[in-house]
């Protein structure tokens, strides 16, 4: 049974037990009840408009949330008509880096061009989908020790979770991710954990001015 | 030779214009596996970068793709029924697989 129909069922039901109790005399109400021709106390009239003013301010509220349901459905629908970007058009990948903007190191800066709005990736197959909350973690990997790091003159590598959360979630690294490896092998490229995207999809190690977009201070 | 010049300007202009756009990363070659048959059908490439532009990394990685080239095992038959590639290459989310589409993926290495 829905809720509806079993409120519905308990009025009536309700309402004939009055009648039928009504329709006794008050010998006979007075052997059910005990006491009920007696007026029952009215409700003090300072908690009756505590009640009063406590129906309001959930009219109130409800006219709000109501109110502020509308305003994001009326928000989602723009959102999905928007007219595509630019960049959603370009045919062609040197298209598409002409509209992008460009690190130092000549190599797209994908994180400027999301703070931008030049690109604006979905967080979901459904574009109404909501993006995971920001994760503002910066860390420093401060592995100094590392021969090779300290004979180069290297300092720590700053980390920012931030950034990479804007792409990508908790598990992409975490769980099933990778694991660092810090045994020092002395290739100045060889970037055991970072490498994993940086080079093959993130922006790569490609040049001398890279190094800085990591690596605190360089040699 | 004069009118050969407007078409090397030309083809310089293009090589210039190609040269200064960066690498281009994260096109992914898939390699025939298994008991694919190739019938002379070039290999499917996937750029992350069309789809980087539209999606999070996290809306295909891991609940589609590992990250980790040749794991994906899709055959073609897979991704007709709406696997891989065909999760979105439906002509729902993305454009349908039909005759003229294979040459989107299946095309010679740029
Ligand atoms: C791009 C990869 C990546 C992603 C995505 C990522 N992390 Fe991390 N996280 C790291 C790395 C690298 C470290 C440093 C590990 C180390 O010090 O050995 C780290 C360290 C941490 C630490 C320990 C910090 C410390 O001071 O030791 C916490 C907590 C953490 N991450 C939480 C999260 C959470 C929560 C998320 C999801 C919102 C997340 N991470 C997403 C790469 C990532
Ligand atoms: C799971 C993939 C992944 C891993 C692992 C990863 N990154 Fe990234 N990182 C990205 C992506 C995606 C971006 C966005 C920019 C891009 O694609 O070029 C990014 C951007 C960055 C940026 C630029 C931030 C900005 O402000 O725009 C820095 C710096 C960076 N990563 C450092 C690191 C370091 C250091 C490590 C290793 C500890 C690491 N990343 C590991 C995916 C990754
Ligand atoms: C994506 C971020 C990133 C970029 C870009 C980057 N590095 Fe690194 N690099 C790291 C991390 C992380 C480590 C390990 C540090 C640690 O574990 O504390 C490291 C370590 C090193 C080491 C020590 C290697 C070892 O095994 O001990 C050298 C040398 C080095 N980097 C050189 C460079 C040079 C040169 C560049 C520029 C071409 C560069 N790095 C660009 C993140 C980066
Ligand atoms: C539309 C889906 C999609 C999106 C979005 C996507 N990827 Fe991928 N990614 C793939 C596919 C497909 C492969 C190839 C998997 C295979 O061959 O098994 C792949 C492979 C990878 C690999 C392995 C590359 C190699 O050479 O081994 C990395 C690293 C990666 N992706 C990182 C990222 C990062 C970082 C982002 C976000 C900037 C991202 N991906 C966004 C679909 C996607
Ligand atoms: C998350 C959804 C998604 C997945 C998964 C996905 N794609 Fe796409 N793909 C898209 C969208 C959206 C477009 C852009 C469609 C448009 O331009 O109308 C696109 C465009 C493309 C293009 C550009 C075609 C052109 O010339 O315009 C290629 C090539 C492509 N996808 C190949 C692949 C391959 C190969 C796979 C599987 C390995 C794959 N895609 C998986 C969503 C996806
Ligand atoms: C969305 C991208 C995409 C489109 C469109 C597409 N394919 Fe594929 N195709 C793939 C991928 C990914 C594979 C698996 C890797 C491989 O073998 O190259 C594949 C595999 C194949 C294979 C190898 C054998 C097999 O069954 O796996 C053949 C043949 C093939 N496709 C033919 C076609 C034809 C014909 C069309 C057009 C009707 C087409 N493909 C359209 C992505 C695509």
């Amino acid at each position: 049974m829905t809720h509806k129909s079993l409120i519905t069922s308990l009025i009536v039901s309700g309402w004939l037990a009055l009648v039928l109790v009504g329709g006794c005399s008050i010998k006979t109400r007075a052997l059910l009840f005990d006491g009920v021709d007696k007026e029952p106390p009215p409700p003090t009239t300072r908690v009756r408009r505590d009640l009063l003013a406590e129906i309001e301010t959930l009219k109130r509220d409800l006219a709000d949330a109501q109110k502020a349901l509308e305003t994001a459905k009326a928000k989602q629908q723009v959102k999905t008509a928007d007219a595509p970007l630019p960049t959603e058009l370009a045919k062609s990948w040197v298209e598409l880096s002409e509209l992008l903007p460009k690190h130092r190191s000549g190599q797209v800066d994908w994180g400027a061009a999301l703070q931008a709005g030049t690109i604006r990736p979905q967080a979901g197959l459904d574009p109404t989908v909501l993006a995971y909350a920001e994760f503002n973690l910066d860390i420093t990997l401060d592995r100094t020790k590392s021969p090779t790091m300290a004979a180069r003159g290297l300092s720590a590598v700053k980390f920012s979770h931030a950034a990479h959360s804007q792409w990508l979630i908790c598990d992409n690294c975490h769980t099933k991710g990778f694991q660092i490896n810090n045994n020092g092998t002395d290739n100045i490229l060889k970037h055991d954990y970072c490498d994993n995207c940086h080079g093959t999809v993130a922006f790569a190690m490609a040049n001398l001015d890279t190094c800085d977009r990591c690596h605190l201070r360089l040699p | 030779m004069p009118a050969f010049s407007p078409l090397l300007f030309a083809l310089l202009f293009i090589t210039t214009v190609a040269n200064a756009a960066p690498e281009v990363m994260g096109n992914i070659t898939y390699q025939r596996q298994g008991e694919q048959v190739a019938d002379g059908t070039p290999a499917a490439i996937f750029p992350h970068w069309v789809h980087r532009v539209r999606y999070k990394c996290y809306v295909c990685h891991f609940e589609i793709y590992q990250m980790q080239a040749g794991s994906d095992k899709a055959s073609m038959q897979d991704i007709i029924a709406g696997k891989s590639c065909g999760v979105c290459h439906n002509g729902k989310i993305a454009w349908n697989i039909k005759f003229d589409t294979c040459s989107r993926c299946h095309r010679a290495e740029e």
